[in-house]
């Protein structure tokens, strides 16, 4: 599967609209960040991609391909999510060796290899790992796979910080020793900004941006300095935040209209933000 | 490319046939035990009479819960992972069906084959071997028209608990409330091929039933769980898979 085209997708369950009027393309050698708060469709997205669910409207194509129930394009998917797996009786290394029977790319030796660099014991029950254990088994199958669309859905939670360095560590050699098609859903924002090659930000079941990661980040400025100066160059921008001490703003600006260019002013600061600053300023309530 | 496919479909399926049948087999062969083993306690410490049955009958009878629970076990928690595995619907539908007709030819083949070593082992001593079918059986044929009969029905259950979870699964508020009444419901028409006072539905719930030819009964069941099957494949085929 080299490319992955949505189209119009919407989702409704019951009465609640969950996606609407979600277009985008996603194409291999590309890792995508999802991202939008609790409740703006990251899951039920994700879900539509592996083929887990049928949009109410619109369409999915892999290759130019409907993708649902065609098992060429179900093996080449993987899909990982926390799962409780406290019924799982057997082994670590058994229950891989379950992925590995059904799927062609599945590679058992970097399996083995990512089980040795995540400390996960291969020979102990899956029940009996802790959560963090539990999410990198999770994520192990989700690398070794191999599949050309791997989605994931926030499969770091529970692991400690030198766990989640690992697992960004080895995407990244993942996505340059076998290209294909990410998608990580986070919300750990400033640890997971630098691999993502795109960006698809959700808002209320739309899809408010699909850009460049470092085309996004060059619409945002952080601004600090005198009020007036500070409101002068933020005219006829958005602006997502801000503070005050005295005479001294400080405002987190951002432009719908492409990358922000600020004028050098005299005892005005300007930075660059971080993704998760202007994410949560740009996506909390009232923004537009 | 479209026999490479083809190739990649048949195997997957094949695999996951292989996977769902061993599950239940390990499943199966424990309860057969313990039910065995339940039996002969019953019998040698309490004098539960042979006249209760013979071995088919005695199996017959608990399996039709067991079979109904199997299913609802195997058709809500598997479909999930091996969606996660990389399987679809259909090889999902495809291998539980099968592998639920393996499982109940299994039980049945193993009833009949307990019933066999004890007459043999009868045969050989003073020991009697208990002969008495259930009252719904009106043959003269021992082995063959009870078997199928008991095959039939056993299935009927599958099927039904099948279809109970299959709406458990897919719908979440009031609907799975109508897979249940639906279950029942399909339990019930096809008991109504069966005669005899005592049939009676999951052992607690009496049906009066009318006369009908074993042949007509066996074929009955089997007609009305293909049309359960149906219906499954319907709600199974598009089903939103839950993250579990």
């Amino acid at each position: 599967m080299d490319s992955l085209a949505v189209r119009k997708v919407r989702l409704d369950y019951e009465e609640e609209r969950i996606l609407d009027d979600i277009t985008f393309a996603l194409k291999k050698g590309e890792t995508y960040g999802l991202i939008g708060k609790n409740g703006a469709g990251k899951t039920s997205l994700l879900s539509l991609l592996a083929a887990f669910r049928l949009p109410t409207a619109g369409s999915i194509l892999a290759d130019g391909k409907d993708p649902f129930e065609r098992m060429e394009c179900t093996t080449d998917t993987m899909f990982v999510y926390e799962n409780d797996m406290s019924e799982e009786t057997v082994k670590v290394r058994s229950y891989i060796e379950i992925f590995a029977r059904y799927r062609k790319s599945f590679d058992m030796t970097y399996a083995e290899t990512l089980a040795a660099r995540f400390s996960l014991p291969l020979d102990k029950k899956v029940n009996e790992l802790s959560k963090g254990g539990r999410a990198a088994l999770a994520i192990i199958i989700g690398l070794a796979a191999k599949a050309s669309l791997t989605l994931f859905d926030e499969p770091h939670l529970g692991l400690d910080a030198i766990a989640r360095e690992s697992f960004y560590e080895e995407l990244l050699w993942a996505q340059k020793d076998h290209p294909r098609i990410f998608v990580l859903a986070t919300c750990l924002l400033d640890e997971a900004s630098h691999l993502f090659d795109r960006l698809l930000i959700l808002q209320e079941g739309k899809l408010r941006f699909d850009e460049a990661t470092d085309t996004f980040l060059q619409r945002a400025v952080k601004v600090t300095g005198p009020k007036e100066a500070v409101l002068k160059i933020g005219k006829n921008h958005e602006e997502l935040a801000c503070k005050e001490l005295g005479d001294t703003r400080q405002a987190l600006l951002f432009s719908h209209t492409g990358p922000f260019k600020a004028k050098e002013t005299p005892g005005v600061r300007v930075e660059r933000p971080t993704l998760q600053e202007v994410f949560i300023h740009l996506t909390r309530e009232g923004s537009s | 490319m479209k026999e490479r496919i083809k190739s990649l479909w048949e195997k997957n399926t094949t695999r996951l046939l292989v996977d769902l049948f061993t599950l239940q087999l390990r499943w199966t062969v424990w309860y057969l035990a313990i039910l065995f083993i339940l039996i002969g306690a019953l019998r040698f410490l309490v004098g539960f009479a042979d006249e209760r049955g013979n071995v088919m009958w005695l199996v017959f009878q608990p399996s039709t819960i067991y079979m109904f629970v199997i299913a609802t076990i195997t058709g809500y928690v598997f479909l999930s992972f091996y969606m996660r595995v990389g399987l679809t619907r259909r090889a999902f539908f495809k291998a539980m069906s099968i592998s639920a007709l393996m499982l109940v030819a299994f039980v049945v083949l193993f009833s009949v084959l307990g019933q066999a070593i004890l007459e043999l082992v009868a045969g050989m001593s003073a020991y009697e071997a208990p002969k008495t079918h259930a009252d719904f059986l009106a043959t003269d044929s021992f082995y063959v028209l009870p078997a199928l009969s008991y095959f039939a029905i056993l299935l009927s259950y599958y099927v039904a608990g099948w279809l109970v979870v299959t709406g458990f699964y897919r719908y979440r508020g009031y609907r799975p409330a109508l897979f249940i009444l639906a279950g029942l419901a399909f339990l019930i028409l096809s008991s109504l091929f069966w005669r005899g006072e005592s049939f009676q539905l999951f052992l607690w719930i009496g049906a009066r039933l009318p006369e009908a030819p074993l042949g007509v009964a066996i074929a009955g069941t089997l007609f009305l769980s293909l049309l359960g099957v149906v219906a499954i494949h319907h709600f199974l085929k598009d089903t939103p898979i839950r993250l579990k």
